[in-house]
């Protein structure tokens, strides 16, 4: 009897636990920000040249960070004769909350592109090839954090108890297309060297972050992105236990900007503290922010309906 | 990386986007008629000589003609309905070209009779030949999708996805319907510069074919040959017509000599300009021939034999 009624109190005690899974989950995960897809025959694969042409971009933004405002879709690959009426500015990104700890898939929306194509008789040909491409450019951020061990004595000739030992810390994705892969921390006597290497997953283009540089990324821009403008991430703050370490930070452009080679890029920053304090295990915080470019490419063929 | 893969992987915008009835490298194909005339023949007769004309090309044929050849008028003349005599400039011919409603295209029979004369003297046989000549005003249409390639260079550093390069070279190995057409379509984008803005003109290289084995000549004079002597001013002149969208483009056409092979070239005039606010794209360039061709037949061979032999 006794055996049963410790059974039923432990069942009690268990049931009567609360826990928060959510606090345990981590949504910033993930390589993408925006990813694009045209809907199924949004355009379709063949058309005729009577009907009108309509194309449908699901705009979903998978990562982390808020997009919309500034940020703008556009289509091109053909020839503006021959599917008219398509704007070259573009069509605004609503505004699309990234996700969060209470939305872990990110939202949705829909952005439509319509166009007329002419009669292809009048041009002699029988069909009109050609390869719509969808492009998005929109601003992205970047927040990276993990524990790192910040030893401020690694060389104690006295065998003190730590409770780390200075290594490099993995920060695998963050939810965006720009990440912040590794740290290695370097630790040395009454200051720990952080190195944060950052880059590219996403697959797109990088570019500085900035209204002027968004427009500078239509398809249609004159100019287009320059040498300095591409292959650029701003560097907003890196927070080590709370303190803000950025002006320390070497291998960054004016305006705080790490320049990506091959999508990779890295910077040092360092943090100074007294060799009297104990290692510790604490966050260090990355934020990075950046113009971002996506590109979804789908054939498309225009028939004669005469 | 996925889109460049993507878009490496699309069927190349530069296939053929005219329609099927504007592909061959036929435009009128001939046959003698089995019989007509017969391998032999009897003095003092008439015999039918005919042949017949296919127009196996695009272009409706109007008023071509045609002009019988070695006809010996000390052995046989040529004769009409009417009994009338032939020798230049025979007769003419309307034949329609193939189209979406007729994918063979027209046939027409030509058909005369021939007088043949007695023989002379102790002359026991002759052996005699028509060679027939056809002489028409042709067109051909050949249109291929080019690369309006606003940035050749990739100046724009920002690795922008385009869908087509200008250096894609266009190749037509079918023809376009006709017995001139066009064989390869280079593409080069040229540098321009207007009120201080900087874009593209586009030059395109045309290789010309002659497929068939008649001659080229300038089309107002194609009935030259047929009626009589053609000016040597007239061989080898095809007048191009270049459009790019709903550009007229100017071309530079030099004569063409009798394998036609000859490169054009067709450019945006100074005005047109490209802009790589345009983006890049395939465009359609539409290219019209016109000309005229004169082609022998071959010879049709009879024997003329004496009466009672």
């Amino acid at each position: 009897m006794r055996y049963w009624v410790a059974i039923l109190l432990c069942l009690l005690l268990i049931s009567c636990q609360t826990r928060d899974e959510r606090t345990n989950v981590n949504f910033r995960t993930g390589s993408q920000g925006l990813v694009l897809r045209f809907l199924p025959n949004l355009p379709p694969v063949r058309m005729y040249d009577d009907q009108d042409f309509n194309a449908v971009v699901e705009v979903w933004n998978a990562g982390a960070s808020t997009v919309g405002g500034t940020d703008r879709l556009y289509i091109s690959g053909f020839d503006p004769s021959i599917l008219t009426g398509v704007t070259t500015f573009g069509q605004p990104i609503e505004e699309m909350e990234g996700k969060t700890l209470y939305n872990l898939q990110g939202t949705q929306s829909y952005v439509d592109f319509k166009a007329i194509p002419i009669r292809l008789r009048s041009r002699n040909i029988d069909r009109y090839p050609f390869t719509m491409l969808a492009t998005a450019c929109y601003q992205y951020r970047t927040i990276a954090s993990q524990n790192v061990c910040v030893d401020p004595d690694p060389f104690s000739p006295t065998a003190k108890e730590k409770v780390c030992m200075a290594a490099p810390v993995s920060y695998g994705t963050q939810g965006a297309p720009i990440a912040v892969t590794t740290v290695d921390v370097e630790p040395s006597p009454g200051r720990v060297r952080f190195t944060i290497r950052v880059s590219n997953v996403g697959g797109g283009a990088v570019f500085q972050p900035g209204p002027q540089y968004l427009q500078k990324c239509s398809p249609y821009d004159s100019k287009g992105l320059e040498f300095g403008e591409i292959d650029m991430v701003r560097v907003n703050d890196v927070f080590v236990s709370g303190v803000s370490i950025l002006p320390t930070c070497k291998s960054l452009d004016q305006g705080n900007l790490l320049r990506l080679f091959n999508g990779q890029g890295q910077f040092i920053c360092e943090l100074r503290a007294p060799r009297a304090n104990p290692a510790i295990v604490t966050p260090l915080n990355v934020e990075l922010e950046y113009g971002y470019r996506n590109t979804i490419a789908t054939p498309v063929e225009v028939l004669t309906s005469e | 990386m996925l889109v460049l893969i993507l878009v490496a992987c699309q069927p190349n915008a530069n296939v053929p986007i005219a329609r099927p009835t504007h592909l061959g490298t036929q435009g009128l194909v001939f046959y003698a008629i089995r019989d007509a005339p017969p391998s032999t023949v009897i003095e003092d007769s008439t015999v039918p000589l005919m042949f017949r004309l296919e127009n196996r090309g695009a272009h409706n044929i109007e008023y071509g003609h045609y002009w019988l050849g070695d006809v010996d008028e000390e052995y046989f003349t040529v004769i009409d309905d009417n009994q009338m005599t032939l020798n230049k400039d025979a007769g003419s011919y309307t034949i329609e070209g193939r189209d979406l409603y007729n994918p063979v295209g027209g046939t027409e029979v030509i058909s005369r009779r021939m007088k043949i004369k007695s023989l002379k003297g102790l002359q026991q046989q002759s052996t005699q030949k028509v060679t027939p000549l056809l002489c028409y005003p042709y067109q051909t249409v050949a249109t291929a999708n080019v690369c309006v390639d606003t940035d050749p260079f990739n100046i724009l550093r920002d690795a922008r996805t385009k869908t087509c390069t200008s250096d894609d070279v266009v190749y037509l190995p079918e023809g376009q319907g006709g017995p001139v057409g066009i064989n390869m379509i280079e593409t080069q984008m040229l540098p321009k510069e207007k009120g201080g803005r900087e874009g593209y003109g586009i030059q395109f290289k045309i290789e010309l074919a002659n497929y068939g084995n008649g001659q080229i000549v300038r089309q107002s004079d194609y009935m030259d040959k047929c009626q009589g002597e053609l000016d040597k001013d007239s061989i080898g002149i095809i007048k191009v017509h270049a459009k790019l969208s709903d550009m007229i483009l100017e071309c530079n056409v030099p004569r063409v000599d009798q394998r036609g092979s000859k490169s054009i070239i067709c450019q945006t005039k100074e005005d047109q300009i490209l802009w790589s606010t345009g983006g890049t794209y395939p465009a359609p360039l539409q290219l019209t021939l016109d000309y005229g061709y004169v082609e022998f037949m071959p010879s049709m061979h009879f024997t003329i034999v004496r009466r009672g032999s």
